[in-house]
This record gives C-alpha cells, sequence and structure tokens, in this order.
C-alpha cells in the first residue's frame, strides 16, 4: 500500500459519502409485463370528446439482403454473392429484430404524432404489443381489434427490410399498412407503400459496440415511417 | 518492510478512520446478472422466410422446419449456465460478488442507459445483462446462436461510465434435434453455444477499439 492507495480510498469515501444512486428502472409505456394477455394494447393519449381510434401492430418479418458486385454475372454470382453474405445477413436480421421489436417499434411509433403525419382526424393511438399473423394481414379485411369506434384506422407495420446493394449502399425500408374504416366494419380504403432511408452506422461488425448502429435504426424506422404518411396522405389524383 | 509501509501503519493507529476506509474500499465489487426472455428464432424454411419465432411457435399445419423446444434456454436454464461460468473473472473483477437474477430485465438495447437496476449502492458496481437470444437458420448460412448482451460499469456512479452492447455468435451442427435420440445432445450443444457466446462477449467489452 502507498501514498496512492490511501488517496484512492479517500477519494472512494467521499464518493461513497456524497454518491446518490438511482434506483429507476429502464421502463417502456408501451409494453405490458411479459406473460401477460397477448392481445393486450397500451392506449396513448386519449383525445377529450373525439371517437377517433388508430391502433397499431408492429412487424413480426425482418429480411436482410446483401449483394455484391458478384450479382452482376448471372444465376451463377448471385448464387455466389448469397453464399458469401448469408451468415452476415442472418446476424443483421437478428439485430434488427433486436433493436426493432414489438417494443421497439410501438415506442419508435407512439413517440410520433401519427394523427398530425397522416393527416387524419387527432386519434386516441392504441398500441399493441403482439404482431398480427403475417400470412393474415392481406387476407383478413375486417377490423382486427374489437373496437365500436365510428371514426376508426389501423397501422399496421408489415415488413422490415435492410438492403445492401454494391452501387446503391445500405438502407432500412419498412412496409406499412394504412386502414382507414370510419365507421364501418370491413372493407376500409387501404393504403399500403414502403418508406425507405439510408444506413450510415448499421450494421456493426462482429465484435464492436451496436449502442449507435441500434439507434440508428431506430431513428430510420421512424423516418420510414415519415415518408410513408406523407405519400399517404397526398391528395390522390381523381380517376 | 519499507518506510512507506512504516508511515501507513503509523497513520492506521494513529487515525482508525483512515484504516477503516481503507477496509471499506477494499469490499468486492458487485456483478449482477440477467437472463434474457426466451429464445427467438429467425430462420429461413421452404414457405416461412424470415418470420420472427416460426421456427419455435407453429404456425397451424404448415410448419416446415425441425421444431425448436419452447423451453430452449429459457430464462431458468440460462441462470444454470451463468451460474457455471466464473462471471467474475470473465468481467475482470476477481472476487466480485455474482447475482444472477431471477427475473427478466426491462434494459433495453437502444437509448440512453438509465441508471442501476437494483437498490444496491457498492461503490463497485457491473452490470450483465442478457438481452436476447437467437436462433438463426438458413440454406447458406447454416445454423447459429446469437446473443446479444450488455455490460453496464457504474464504478460508484448512478449511471454507467461506460457501457458496451454487442454479440456473440457459435454455430450449431445438432440443435434443433432430427431425433428423439439426439435431444440430449442438441441440448447440451446449445447449452455449449451460450455458454461460448457469453465468453466471447466479455473478451469483446475488453477487447482494443478497431481502428477505423
Amino acid at each position: 500500500m502507498n501514498g496512492k492507495s490511501l488517496g484512492l480510498a479517500a477519494a472512494a469515501l467521499v464518493a461513497a459519502t456524497l454518491g446518490t444512486p438511482c434506483l429507476a428502472q429502464q421502463t417502456s409505456p408501451s409494453t405490458e409485463a411479459p406473460g401477460q394477455a397477448p392481445t393486450a394494447a397500451t392506449q396513448q393519449a386519449a383525445v377529450a370528446d373525439n371517437p377517433c381510434e388508430i391502433h397499431v401492430w408492429p412487424a413480426e418479418r425482418f429480411s436482410a439482403i446483401t449483394t455484391g458486385w458478384l450479382s452482376g454475372f448471372g444465376i451463377a454470382g448471385s448464387v455466389a454473392d448469397s453464399a458469401g453474405h448469408a451468415k452476415g445477413d442472418q446476424a443483421r436480421k437478428a439485430a434488427i429484430a433486436s433493436a426493432l421489436d414489438s417494443e421497439g417499434q410501438a415506442k419508435a411509433l407512439g413517440s410520433l404524432d401519427l394523427s398530425a403525419l397522416l393527416k387524419i382526424r387527432p386519434s386516441r393511438i392504441v398500441l399493441h404489443d403482439q404482431p398480427l399473423d403475417r400470412k393474415t394481414v392481406n387476407k383478413i379485411s375486417t377490423r382486427r381489434a374489437e373496437s365500436s369506434s365510428t371514426c376508426y384506422s389501423e397501422l399496421i407495420v408489415a415488413d422490415v427490410f435492410y438492403q445492401k446493394a454494391a452501387i446503391y449502399g445500405r438502407s432500412l425500408k419498412t412496409l406499412f399498412i394504412f386502414r382507414d374504416f370510419g365507421a364501418a366494419k370491413d372493407k376500409p380504403a387501404i393504403y399500403k407503400g414502403w418508406g425507405g432511408n439510408g444506413l450510415k452506422l448499421f450494421p456493426p461488425k462482429e465484435g464492436e459496440d451496436v449502442q449507435a448502429a441500434n439507434n440508428e435504426l431506430v431513428s430510420v424506422f421512424k423516418a420510414d415511417f415519415e415518408e410513408f404518411a406523407r405519400n399517404a396522405s397526398r391528395p390522390k389524383p381523381a380517376s | 518492510m519499507n518506510s512507506k509501509w512504516h508511515a501507513v501503519l503509523w497513520l492506521a493507529t494513529l487515525f482508525p478512520s483512515i484504516a477503516h476506509s481503507q477496509v471499506g474500499s477494499a469490499a468486492p465489487c458487485e456483478i449482477h446478472v440477467w437472463p434474457s426472455a426466451r429464445l427467438n428464432s429467425l430462420t429461413e424454411g421452404a414457405i416461412w422466410n424470415n418470420v420472427l419465432d416460426s421456427a419455435i411457435t407453429p404456425h397451424g399445419t404448415r410448419v416446415t422446419e425441425r421444431a425448436v423446444p419452447r423451453t430452449a434456454l429459457d430464462p431458468q436454464e440460462q441462470r444454470t449456465h451463468l451460474a457455471a461460468i466464473d462471471i467474475a473473472a470473465l468481467l475482470r473483477a476477481p472476487g466480485a460478488i455474482v447475482t444472477i437474477h431471477d427475473d427478466v430485465s426491462k434494459r433495453r438495447v437502444t437509448g440512453t442507459p438509465t441508471g442501476r437496476q437494483t437498490s444496491s449502492t457498492a461503490a463497485c458496481y457491473r452490470e450483465l445483462t442478457i438481452a436476447k437470444n437467437f436462433f438463426s437458420r438458413s440454406g447458406l448460412g447454416g445454423r447459429n446462436l446469437r446473443t446479444l448482451a450488455l455490460y453496464d460499469d457504474f464504478g460508484g456512479q448512478a449511471v454507467p461510465v461506460r457501457s458496451f452492447v454487442g454479440w456473440a455468435a457459435t454455430q450449431l451442427m445438432i440443435f434443433p434435434a432430427k431425433k428423439p435420440d439426439n435431444e440430449a445432445a442438441a441440448a447440451e450443444e446449445l447449452a455449449a453455444a451460450f455458454k461460448s457466446n457469453i465468453s466471447k462477449f466479455g473478451g469483446y467489452v475488453f477487447a482494443e477499439p478497431r481502428k477505423k
């Protein structure tokens, strides 16, 4: 033991005396505790005297495709390209599904003013924490939530897709489906479209810290929705 | 014994409070560990591609993949495997008191880190959180177990002085078992892959950052 150790001990004592440990746990208002009913939903920002509701479901399908220069050499080149990137694409899919899990998607969308972005009447946002079965998304035309609202709409996140191409670079594309029922129970007005934006940090290399890349995924996911909402709310030409 | 030691002993005799503070600072570190929720899957099959948990949760009669047991790497099993690892040595805190928690952590892998997940006020406090375990499978990429973990070193502070979030992966050759005879070997392989991923993650936490 030397003078330096004594100094450190004294500093630790001062720190222990003055330090106020924060006991707060990280919580998310947008999901339920594990084990609760899968259909449970979190309601957000009730709008007084307004019957409008928008129900939001997260995606359960996550894809990743990386193509290089070999894809320009026909079928053999494409197969070689896919084989070369197969493990990396597996890793990228898992990374996207973790950063943008159901809770992450709900949290990201819940932080946006969905009604304003979609240019619909101010609506109570209902965030569902379990995705819809992907194969039923395009087949079922009735309301997916038990609601008797006379101003009812749905926003379904159908696919989250990472793409890297030799020329165009890396991007995250998200397929959204907006279904506006109004007072009807069936046959809504549907707008389906992709939002896509470039990535600069994602994907990180193996063994690297992924915090910045994860945060980038969340911000690009939000940007994808904003792009979709701009297109969805654009006046449609009369046919 | 040199003159510096004599001086320290004299000081300790004359001022017991100094000696006490030295003992206090030598208190062992605390490492708190949380398992993740159950295993997730992202697989490619003949019909269902890239749908979360399609290898685990049956989708009617259309399941074409080998089923992954729902209990594989559940929090209870993870805790058993984590207890078998020398976490203190892995996180370079020999002699640390390691507590493996029962519940699943709410620490997110996105956003800014928040405070300690326990009420401990230890002056040397660290957290290891297993965030996700993924079973990945594709025709060209094979089968892998991927683990996403978080390391938060709080020192004596209320918020982390250092956080590291990273993935580790290990290839699987047997899991999930094709036949009932292989189930024990498959479970053993999955356990070994999980432990290997935690060890790799420990290495990544303290590795020199790559030069860009």
